[in-house]
C-alpha cells in the first residue's frame, strides 16, 4: 500500500512537470530561437530569456492568482521583496520607506516655472493629490512604510515659503463634501485614485481657480453630478497585484462615465499632424479600451490620457473659455479627461518623458488662463526645466 | 541555470528526464554529460572552456598516476602539478583580484586588480575534481579510461554549481554500473520536491527579511530587534537555501540512478560547535577532514600540531567561502570556537541535561553571530551590525516597522523553526502500526505535493530568488 502510494505521488508530480513542458515548450524555443538571432553572448542574454519565459508562460495568470491565495492564507501582508504592503481595508500601499529624500531639486524647478508663468502673467497653481496613507492614520507601522505624506508636506511648506499657490487636497478631503468613503480614496490594487476621487480632485481645482483667480468654468455640474453621464464598471486588477493576483485583496471597480450629452473634441500632439483625432469623448478622450477584448488585466487607467507622450492638446469644441497648462503624470489622468468638459482646451505636459527638450518653454508660447502643476509624489526627479 | 526557476522546471528537467530514460542505457552517461556541460554553459558560456580544460586536465593526472602508481617520483610530482594547476585556477578567478589588492594596500603599491568574473561552482568542481585525482592515487575507485566518465563525475548537472561535494570513492561505481530503479526514482522526486519547497517558500521569504537588515546596516533605523530578527532570519535562510539545494542536488541524482551523500543532518539541533560542523555542509568538512587535515596529521600528533592543523583547514574554509576578509574571520572564529571546546573538553562536561541544554543556546548563539560575520559585506558592516544587535550604535532598540515584520512573518518563522528540527523524525519514531504508517505517508504525499505547486506558483510569479551557495 505505501509502495502504491510513493507511485501515486510521483506520477503525480511527474505528470505535473510532463504538463508544464507540454505547455511551454513551443514558447520557449520560439524565445530561444529570437534570442539566438539577435545574439547570445553572456549570462545577461540567458538571464533575458528566462525573463521573457517566465513573464510568459502558460496559464501564468493562474499560477500567480494561487500565489497570492497561499501569502493570503499564510497571514502575509508584506508583497515580494517588500514591495508593497496591504493594510487592514486591503488596500496596498508602495513600500518607499526613505524619508531622507531630497525635494529641494524638484521645488526648485517648480519655482523656475512660476517664473516662467510670471513673465506671462499666468496664475501658477501646484495642485498636490491626496496620498493613500491618510486611510492608515492610526497605523503607524503603514505611515512609517511610505513617506510620500512627509515628502509631500516637506514640499508644499517650501513652496508656500516661496509664496506659490497651493491647492493641498489632502486637507480638502477632511473639510469638503465628496461622495465617496477614504478606503474608495484609491484603487485598492493600483497606483491611482478611483474615478470618483479624480473627479473630486477636478471639482475642487474648479472651486480653487474661481476663488482664487476669478477663473470660472462653464458647466461645472459635469464635475459634481453624475446623472449626467452613464456609468460603466470594470473589474481591474492593478499593477501593485501583478505580483499576487487577484485573490491576495481582491480586485477594483473601475468606473467610466460616459457623457449622456453630445460632446465634439479634437486632439493632437503639436508636431506631429498624424496625431490628430476629431471625435466625440469616447473617440477622443478614451482609448478605446471597452471596444477590444478585455479581462480583469486590462489596465483601465490608461484608458484615458496619453502614457509615454510629452506633450498634447485637447480642444473641447463645445467650449468657447477655459484654457489650462496642466504638468502631471497619470494621477489625473481621469480628472483632467472631467475637467475638459468645462473647459476650452488642456495642454498636457508629461515631465518623464520630456528627454532633453523644453516642453514648457514651447507650450508657453500659445495662450492660458492659468499653469497646473499637479502630482501625487512620483515627479520629484523629473526634469521640468532644463536650463 | 538554477534549480528553481521556470526554465529548469518546466523545459530542461522533463527533457532531460526523458531523453535519458528514452536512451539505450550504453549512451546514458554521455547524454548526461552533454546536457550537464549545456546547463553549466547556460549561466555563462565562455566558462565552459574553465570546466572542459578541469576535465581534461584531471582526466590526464588521474591516468598518468595510475600507470605509474609505483613511482613515487612521478606520482608526487604529478600530485604537485595536480594540485598547483586546479589550485592555480580557482585562485586565478576567485582570489587573485583580493590578493592583489590588499597587496597594494600593504605595500603602497598601485598593481592593477584584475576584473575576472567567477564561473559559476568553480570551487565545488575544482574540489570534486581534486578528489578524483587523490582518490585515484589512494586507491579508492578504478580509473575512468573514459574522459566523458570523468567529465560526469565532476560535472553532472545536480551537484555541479552547489554541492554536495561528492568524493570519487563514493561515486566511482556509480558511474558505470549504477541501476536505475522505480522506487529509487521515487524517493529522488520526493527529495527534490521537498528541497524545491525549502528553496523557495521557506528560504527566499526568509531572505527578504534578512537582506532588509543588512542592506540597512548603516541606517540609523536599525534597530536592535531588527538587527536580531534579521539575523535569525539569514539563520534560517542560508540554511534552507544550502540544504534545500542539496536536496534537491541529491533527489536528482536519484532520478538518474545515483546516491549521494547527505549533506546536511539538522544541524541547528548540534550539542556543540564540533557537533555542528558534523551535521553542516558535511560534503566540505569531511573534503577538509580527509584531504587537509589528516594528512597533516590529524588530532594524533602533539597538541600543538593539532592546533596548528585545525587553523589551517579552518582559515582555508574560510577562504573556500569567499576571498574577503569576513570569510577568513569566519573561518577563524570557528576555529577558536573549536579551540575553546577541545582544550575545555566540553563533550565531557556536557552530562547533565541543564548543562547540554544551555551549551546549546551558547551554540546557537555563536552560529547566529558566525552568520552575522559571513553575511555582511565586509568587516567594517560586520562589527557594526554586530554592534546593533545590542544597541551599541545608539539605535533604537524596537521600532513600529520591525514590529509590523515580524508579525507579518510569524508563521514563516514558527514554520521554520518546527522544520529545522527533526520533527517529521520524532512523529515517525512514534508511529507503531502499519495503518498509522499509511495515514503519515498520505499526509506527507499530500503536503508535498501542495508545497511543490505553490512553489512553481512562486517562481512563476516572482523574479526574487536569491542563492547564496551559487557564489562559490
Amino acid at each position: 500500500m505505501r509502495k502504491k502510494m510513493k507511485t501515486c505521488f510521483a506520477l503525480i508530480v511527474i505528470s505535473i512537470l510532463a504538463m508544464l513542458c507540454l505547455a511551454n515548450l513551443k514558447q520557449f524555443l520560439v524565445l530561444f530561437e529570437q534570442k539566438r538571432v539577435e545574439g547570445i553572448e553572456d549570462s545577461s542574454d540567458f538571464a533575458e530569456i528566462e525573463s521573457m519565459f517566465r513573464e510568459n508562460i502558460s496559464g501564468r495568470n493562474i499560477l500567480v492568482n494561487t500565489y497570492g491565495a497561499y501569502q493570503k492564507a499564510i497571514k502575509h501582508s508584506i508583497v515580494g521583496n517588500f514591495e508593497y504592503v496591504a493594510d487592514e481595508y486591503g488596500i496596498l500601499h508602495m513600500i518607499n520607506d526613505k524619508s531622507n529624500t531630497d525635494v529641494k531639486n524638484f521645488t526648485k524647478g517648480l519655482v523656475k516655472l512660476k517664473n516662467y508663468a510670471d513673465e506671462k502673467e499666468l496664475p501658477f497653481v501646484y495642485v498636490q493629490a491626496p496620498n493613500r496613507e491618510i486611510v492608515n492614520e492610526n497605523n503607524a507601522a503603514i505611515r512609517e512604510f511610505n513617506v510620500d505624506d512627509i515628502l509631500e508636506t516637506r514640499i508644499i511648506e517650501e513652496l508656500q515659503n516661496e509664496e506659490i499657490s497651493v491647492l493641498d487636497l489632502r486637507t480638502q478631503l477632511q473639510v469638503s463634501e465628496r461622495t465617496f468613503e477614504l478606503t474608495d480614496l484609491f484603487l485598492h490594487t493600483d497606483l491611482h485614485m478611483k474615478t470618483d476621487a479624480e473627479i473630486w480632485m477636478a471639482d475642487q481645482l474648479a472651486e480653487y481657480l474661481d476663488d482664487k483667480f476669478d477663473i470660472k468654468l462653464n458647466n461645472p455640474e459635469y464635475l459634481s453630478d453624475m446623472t449626467y453621464f452613464d456609468k460603466k464598471t470594470y473589474q481591474m486588477v492593478g499593477n501593485y497585484a501583478r505580483t499576487y493576483g487577484e485573490y491576495f485583496v481582491g480586485s477594483d471597480d473601475f468606473d467610466i462615465y460616459h457623457p449622456r450629452f453630445e460632446t465634439s473634441f479634437q486632439y493632437y500632439i503639436p508636431g506631429k499632424e498624424e496625431s490628430y483625432k476629431n471625435g466625440n469623448f469616447d473617440n477622443v478622450v478614451l482609448n478605446g479600451y471597452e471596444d477590444i477584448e478585455y479581462n480583469q488585466y486590462t489596465y483601465w487607467v490608461t484608458n484615458y490620457g496619453h502614457f509615454m507622450e510629452p506633450y498634447y492638446t485637447y480642444i473641447n469644441n463645445n467650449q468657447s473659455s477655459g484654457k489650462f497648462l496642466i504638468i502631471t503624470d497619470s494621477i489625473a489622468y481621469r480628472a483632467i479627461s472631467q475637467l475638459l468638459l468645462t473647459t476650452q482646451k488642456i495642454t498636457v505636459l508629461d515631465p518623464r518623458f520630456f528627454g532633453d527638450t523644453d516642453y514648457v518653454k514651447i507650450a508657453l508660447q500659445d495662450d492660458y488662463d492659468a499653469v497646473i502643476v499637479w502630482q501625487g509624489c512620483y515627479l520629484l526627479d523629473a526634469p521640468f526645466i532644463l536650463k | 541555470m538554477v534549480f528553481s526557476s521556470t526554465v529548469f522546471l518546466f523545459i530542461f528537467l522533463p527533457l532531460v528526464l526523458a531523453g535519458y530514460y528514452l536512451l539505450d542505457r550504453k549512451f546514458r552517461n554521455y547524454f548526461l554529460v552533454l546536457v550537464s556541460l549545456f546547463f553549466y554553459a547556460w549561466g555563462e558560456p565562455k566558462f565552459i572552456f574553465v570546466m572542459i580544460f578541469s576535465i581534461v586536465v584531471n582526466y590526464f593526472f588521474a591516468l598518468i598516476i595510475n600507470k605509474w602508481h609505483d613511482n613515487k617520483i612521478i606520482v608526487n610530482g604529478i600530485m604537485a602539478i595536480m594540485l598547483v594547476v586546479n589550485i592555480g585556477v580557482l585562485f586565478v578567478f576567485k582570489y587573485s583580484a583580493f590578493v592583489v589588492s590588499n597587496l597594494n594596500r600593504l605595500l603602497n603599491t598601485n598593481m592593477t586588480v584584475p576584473k575576472i568574473a567567477l564561473p559559476i561552482g568553480i570551487s565545488f568542481f575544482t574540489f570534486q575534481a581534486i578528489s578524483y585525482v587523490i582518490d585515484i592515487k589512494r586507491g579508492n575507485g578504478e580509473v575512468q579510461k573514459n574522459p566523458l566518465n570523468v567529465g560526469l563525475y565532476i560535472a553532472f548537472f545536480p551537484q555541479l554549481i552547489a554541492g554536495p561535494i561528492v568524493r570519487y570513492e563514493t561515486i566511482a561505481k556509480q558511474i558505470q554500473s549504477r541501476k536505475e530503479d522505480w522506487g529509487k526514482f521515487c524517493e529522488g522526486i520526493e527529495r527534490f520536491a521537498i528541497g524545491l519547497s525549502k528553496k523557495v517558500l521557506l528560504s527566499n521569504a526568509l531572505a527578504i527579511v534578512a537582506d532588509r537588515s543588512f542592506n540597512f546596516v548603516n541606517d540609523d533605523e536599525l534597530s536592535v530587534l531588527m538587527a536580531w530578527l534579521g539575523s535569525i532570519c539569514y539563520t534560517l535562510q542560508i540554511f534552507y537555501d544550502f540544504s534545500g539545494y542539496s536536496d534537491m542536488a541529491i533527489g536528482l541524482g536519484k532520478m538518474f540512478g545515483f546516491s549521494f551523500k547527505e549533506n546536511f543532518n539538522f544541524p541547528y539541533m548540534a550539542t556543540s560547535i564540533t557537533d555542528f560542523w558534523r551535521r553542516w555542509h558535511i560534503s566540505l568538512s569531511s573534503w577538509f577532514r580527509d584531504y587537509v587535515y589528516i594528512p597533516l596529521g590529524g588530532s594524533r600528533c602533539k597538541k600543538s600540531r593539532m592546533l596548528f592543523n585545525l587553523f589551517v583547514v579552518w582559515i582555508l574554509t574560510g577562504i573556500w567561502h569567499g576571498a574577503s576578509w569576513n570569510f577568513i574571520f569566519w573561518g577563524l572564529f570557528y576555529y577558536l570556537l573549536l579551540v575553546f571546546e577541545k582544550i575545555m573538553k566540553i563533550s565531557n562536561k556536557l552530562v547533565s541535561k541543564t548543562y547540554r541544554n544551555c551549551y546549546r543556546i551558547f551554540t546557537l548563539l555563536m552560529i547566529n553571530f558566525g552568520w552575522v560575520l559571513f553575511r555582511a559585506e565586509n568587516m567594517s558592516s560586520a562589527l557594526t551590525y554586530l554592534k546593533k544587535m545590542f544597541g551599541l550604535c545608539d539605535n533604537a532598540w524596537v521600532d513600529v516597522k520591525t514590529i509590523y515584520i515580524f508579525k507579518d512573518n510569524i508563521v514563516l518563522l514558527l514554520v521554520s523553526v518546527l522544520c529545522s528540527v527533526s520533527v517529521g523524525n520524532f512523529i515517525v519514531n512514534r508511529i507503531k502500526t502499519e495503518k498509522g504508517k499509511i495515514l503519515f505517508d498520505l499526509c506527507k504525499y499530500f503536503i508535498i505535493i501542495i508545497l511543490f505547486m505553490i512553489s512553481i506558483c512562486s517562481i512563476a510569479s516572482s523574479s526574487y530568488n536569491p542563492f547564496i551557495y551559487f557564489n562559490f
